[in-house]
């Protein structure tokens, strides 16, 4: 592992999308970010700019209008990039994988790294998730 | 148990304080439920087949009141947005997910409120398919 | 000679946790007008409750928000419960209180918690979450989850609370209340704070009933419309007066979520010390038929559900108004004159729940 390597892994910065969600797994995500779970102390920070972030956090079934939305985020983020999947919704479309306007899972718009599923996941697995695709990140 | 159990006639509920309108007097109507400052609530459309059944919700003092009109299909519902400007999301709702045409809403977003181009309009009409 | 620009406010927003847009057009750093795009997170659930079963619709409401997951599932029983004729229990409406005035707690909670981000507080901003998470403990030791608690039963509740479970509700609420009265004050009585507030995205009482607004957004203007005074589940007996503030600024709304906060907590001690023994579930008979509407009062205001069923067991028709719905033609309206910069500030204000209004 380089220096590069290395100081990404301590340093993740992260963008979160919702793409269709219920909210439910965006304050769990929310949560992560608040003195209980502090995901902080892995250097993890909530960023609004896509060409700050090394990870995306997509929450929810993505419909076809959000899909451009989430694409283009991805587009922008600076290579190398891990994107991880937030609950049911965002791994197959979830309750809603038959309603009109859901696209089945955000996998069909951008590459998924990591699956955490739950309805809604618990801030563990979300930051479990967070932390397996650094792995990933670091491989690359 | 279940099957023992007696099948009594079962009365239908129905929503109180329903008043059928005409679409030539709605608007009339409306007027005159904001003169009398009600609250508008909001709109609920139901496809009955041959034609779109609108109601109009009203609250004032937290008593529900409503106006139903009935429109066939193919012809149009004038907005209310100008008396009510709070209609005009809901109006914008029901013309892209029934395909009721509305005429005449104060902001039109022309039918992507919701959906983008290339979508199959009218999801919500019942001759569409329920996934 | 005309300079305005339009610039995009969404919909990824670092303000805003769901995606909305909001054309704004500018003169200098005034808004002229503000246009709301919608449609990011719209699903189709009004078609899809057509699609499964009614018993099977408790689940699906559930996840319209999952801010207010039990407060949409109680609209709907109470709902499909008029058309079956049943009634709950006493216990469980009880129950339903309870929940519906916890989900409530957190919901406020975490709304003043983003409020006080917005103006760059950002440990308060923790303050509030890190209080919110005995809340969520809570929602897990009696329900099993964090978010969604799916405890809401057509015909009363799914699960009971244990008496030791009930104490600890009321330790958790005094700490809760002790932590309360610590961190309201620093956002109500702060200068900065109320330099951002105080009569700004103001509207009158009259555009506030006109434009159809719901919840603290109608309260701030002096409106005392709340739908828990229906005495819905067990709130008839619980003695519920609502809040009310009267100047119908982005202050007025904070102060009315502020002192609802303390509302919920007498009103869950209160259902705790009448909570009845007895059943929790009455067993549903026949299929729904008839319409119907239900309505009760979420955290953001009033929820309304018309429901139409014709004996099968699937409804004819779900429809669902959110707040949220109703508080945007009141935004569009509070938006003109202010300036840029109080824009996120404004659209918090009515704290917007996007995944309730397109659904």
């Amino acid at each position: 592992m380089n220096i590069l390597q290395k100081s990404r892994a301590k340093s993740p910065w992260i963008l979160h999308y919702d793409a269709g969600a219920c909210n439910g797994c965006d304050i769990e995500i929310l949560a992560c970010l608040t003195p209980v779970y502090d995901i902080e102390r892995f250097g993890m920070v909530n960023v609004g700019n896509p060409k700050h972030a090394d990870v995306l956090l997509v929450t929810g079934t993505c419909n076809k209008r959000s899909a451009r939305v989430l694409k283009n985020l991805y587009d922008q983020m600076p290579d190398p990039k891990v994107v991880v999947a937030v609950g049911a919704c965002a791994l197959s479309g979830g309750i809603f994988h038959e309603c009109y306007n859901v696209l089945q899972g955000v996998d069909g718009t951008v590459p998924v790294d990591v699956y955490v599923p739950g309805c809604a996941p618990r801030p563990e697995a979300i930051m479990e998730g967070v932390m397996m695709a650094l792995e990933k990140m670091n491989k690359r | 148990m279940m099957e023992t159990m007696e099948i009594k006639p079962q009365e239908i509920i129905d929503i109180p304080n329903i008043r059928d309108v005409d679409v030539s007097e709605l608007l009339d109507r409306v007027k005159k439920a904001a003169d009398e400052k009600r609250r508008f609530v909001t709109m609920t459309a139901l496809d009955r087949g041959d034609h779109f059944e609108v109601l109009y919700h009203f609250d004032r003092d937290l008593h529900l009141e409503h106006l139903r009109v009935r429109v066939p299909k193919g012809r149009s519902l004038p907005s209310i947005s100008s008396v009510y400007l709070a209609a005009f999301l809901v109006e914008n709702e029901i013309k892209e997910l029934f395909g009721l045409e509305i005429t005449d809403i104060a902001i039109d977003y022309q039918n992507h409120l919701y959906l983008i181009e290339g979508v199959e309009p009218a999801p919500m009409a019942k001759d569409k398919p329920l996934e | 000679m005309s300079n305005r620009t339009v610039i995009p406010f969404g919909p990824q927003h670092p303000v805003l946790p769901e995606p909305i847009q909001l054309k704004l057009e500018l003169q200098d750093e005034t808004v002229v007008s503000a246009v709301p795009h919608i449609g990011y997170v719209h699903r189709g659930i009004e078609k899809a409750a057509e699609r499964m079963e009614y018993t099977q619709n408790v689940f699906l409401v559930e996840r319209v928000c999952g801010i207010c997951s039990f407060i949409h599932a109680l609209c709907y029983c109470q709902g499909i419960e008029q058309l079956q004729n049943i009634e709950a229990p006493p216990r469980a409406k009880y129950l339903r209180v309870i929940w519906s005035e916890l989900h409530r707690l957190h919901s406020h909670h975490l709304w003043l918690g983003l409020f006080a981000d917005a103006f760059g507080y950002e440990s308060l901003f923790m303050q509030f979450w890190r209080n919110r998470e005995m809340l969520m403990d809570i929602f897990d030791k009696t329900a099993g989850s964090r978010v969604i608690i799916s405890t809401c039963a057509i015909g009363g509740t799914r699960r009971d609370i244990s008496d030791a479970h009930l104490q600890e509700i009321l330790d958790t609420l005094d700490e809760v209340n002790k932590q309360l009265d610590k961190s309201i004050p620093v956002i109500l009585n702060d200068y900065s704070v109320r330099k951002r507030t105080v009569g700004i995205g103001k509207i009158t009482r009259e555009q506030a009933l006109e434009l159809g607004a719901a919840g603290p957004v109608l309260r701030a203007n002096g409106v005392a419309q709340d739908m828990r005074q229906l005495g819905y589940a067990a709130y008839g007996e619980l003695g519920f007066e609502p809040v009310t503030e009267n100047d119908g600024d982005c202050y007025a709304r904070a102060k009315v979520r502020a002192r609802e906060c303390y509302q919920s907590v007498d009103l869950v001690r209160k259902a705790i010390r009448q909570l009845p023994d007895g059943e929790i579930l009455t067993k549903p008979k026949g299929r729904p038929k008839g319409r119907v509407i239900s309505r009760v009062e979420q955290p953001r205001g009033e929820l309304l559900y018309f429901l139409a069923a014709d004996g099968t067991n699937r409804l004819d028709r779900l429809r669902i108004r959110t707040p949220t719905f109703a508080n945007v033609p009141p935004l569009v309206a509070m938006l003109p004159g202010c300036e840029l910069a109080d824009v996120p500030v404004i659209v918090l204000s009515i704290d917007p729940c996007i995944s309730c209004t397109e659904r």
